[in-house]
């Protein structure tokens, strides 16, 4: 298991985990959200290649409503 | 008569700008458009919540608008930029309303982090629309850092309180080459129109339309409240004077002279 940090919340995951299998994992659709890692953004094309490395940092945003 | 509104050289067919966040469900939001008539339209960016299922607000937008994501949660320019530059990986376009906000009270924008933020994110290639406290050297800067439109504030977000900000948003209006967008504080389709007969080129709003018990029927009221002030602006009325003056003829009538 791998510790990193997903919206600010320490978090396990499986070795070689990559963003598409985290999305995954956490039923998230991959269209509706965006992914900054250690505060780059990360490009869709990528996300399934990148593995997550210990105490990476990761951001998993979406849009809502607002003003 | 030919009156279109251009921002950053697009045309832009409404002068109303609305915006989506407090909506109690978001099903509403497509006939709040329609009815509105509104072709800018506001989002905004946060964290997943793990705790509730993800919805995809963009299903509820129609392609045809121009989808503007703010800044809101930026409390200085750096905060604002990461942002924005969030917003726009996500196929939303290159539209930011700037939006960077430390004043958890009033909620009143940071206009100098504001400042550094259009620098940034103008080279950048955005069309950056900044919310801002109406002061007319802030709003020199910022066009001078770039921005597309001035955005100032009516009254604090969410107060529904009117334009309490009349005098300084005259000034912007009268001295900035850009168009003047009154965001925030528009709680009644009677200031919108009040804004856009002292000029605004449009009004952005959203808390007035989503909190109304038919929210529907408000953007509709908007929209032509919205249309009615630009109509009446560029009608050019003419000025107030204390002394009446009679609208049909006072000559004798039924009265020896």
């Amino acid at each position: 298991m791998v510790q990193v940090k997903i919206n600010g919340a320490v978090a396990e995951i499986p070795d070689n985990h990559s963003i598409d299998d985290l999305l995954l994992a956490r039923k998230l659709p991959r269209d509706i959200v965006i992914i900054e890692l250690n505060g780059e953004i990360i490009k869709r094309e990528n996300w399934e290649s990148l593995k997550l490395n210990p105490s990476d940092s990761l951001e998993i945003i979406r849009i809502i409503g607002g003003g | 008569m030919e009156d279109k509104l251009y921002i950053a050289g697009r045309q832009v067919d409404s002068r109303l700008f609305i915006g989506t966040g407090k909506f109690a469900d978001y099903n509403l939001i497509p006939a709040v458009i329609k009815a509105s008539k509104a072709q800018v339209v506001t989002v905004a960016l946060r964290r997943v919540d793990f705790g509730t299922p993800e919805e995809n607000m963009l299903k509820y937008l129609p392609p045809d608008i121009i989808l503007m994501p703010n800044t809101s949660g930026a409390r200085n320019a750096a905060e604002a930029i990461r942002i924005a530059r969030i917003a726009r990986e996500t196929g939303c376009g290159n539209w930011v309303k700037i939006e960077v906000i430390s004043d958890q009270k009033y909620l009143l924008p940071d206009n100098f982090e504001t400042v550094k933020a259009i620098e940034v994110l103008a080279k950048e290639g955005f069309v950056v629309l900044p919310y801002m406290s109406p002061d007319l050297m802030a709003a020199k800067r910022m066009v001078e850092a770039g921005a597309a439109a001035i955005m100032p504030l009516g009254s604090p977000i969410g107060t529904n309180r009117g334009i309490k900000t009349r005098e300084l948003i005259q000034i912007l209006i009268s001295e900035i080459n850009l168009p003047i967008i009154v965001d925030a504080g528009i709680g009644r389709p009677s200031e919108a129109a009040e804004a856009m007969e002292m000029g605004a080129a449009a009004v952005l709003v959203n808390t007035a339309i989503a909190t109304a018990e038919n929210p529907v029927l408000m953007a509709e009221a908007f929209g032509q409240a919205v249309e009615a002030g630009r109509k009446a602006y560029l009608s050019n009325p003419r000025a107030t004077q204390s002394l009446a003056e009679a609208s049909s003829p006072l000559t004798g009538f039924l009265r020896k002279e």
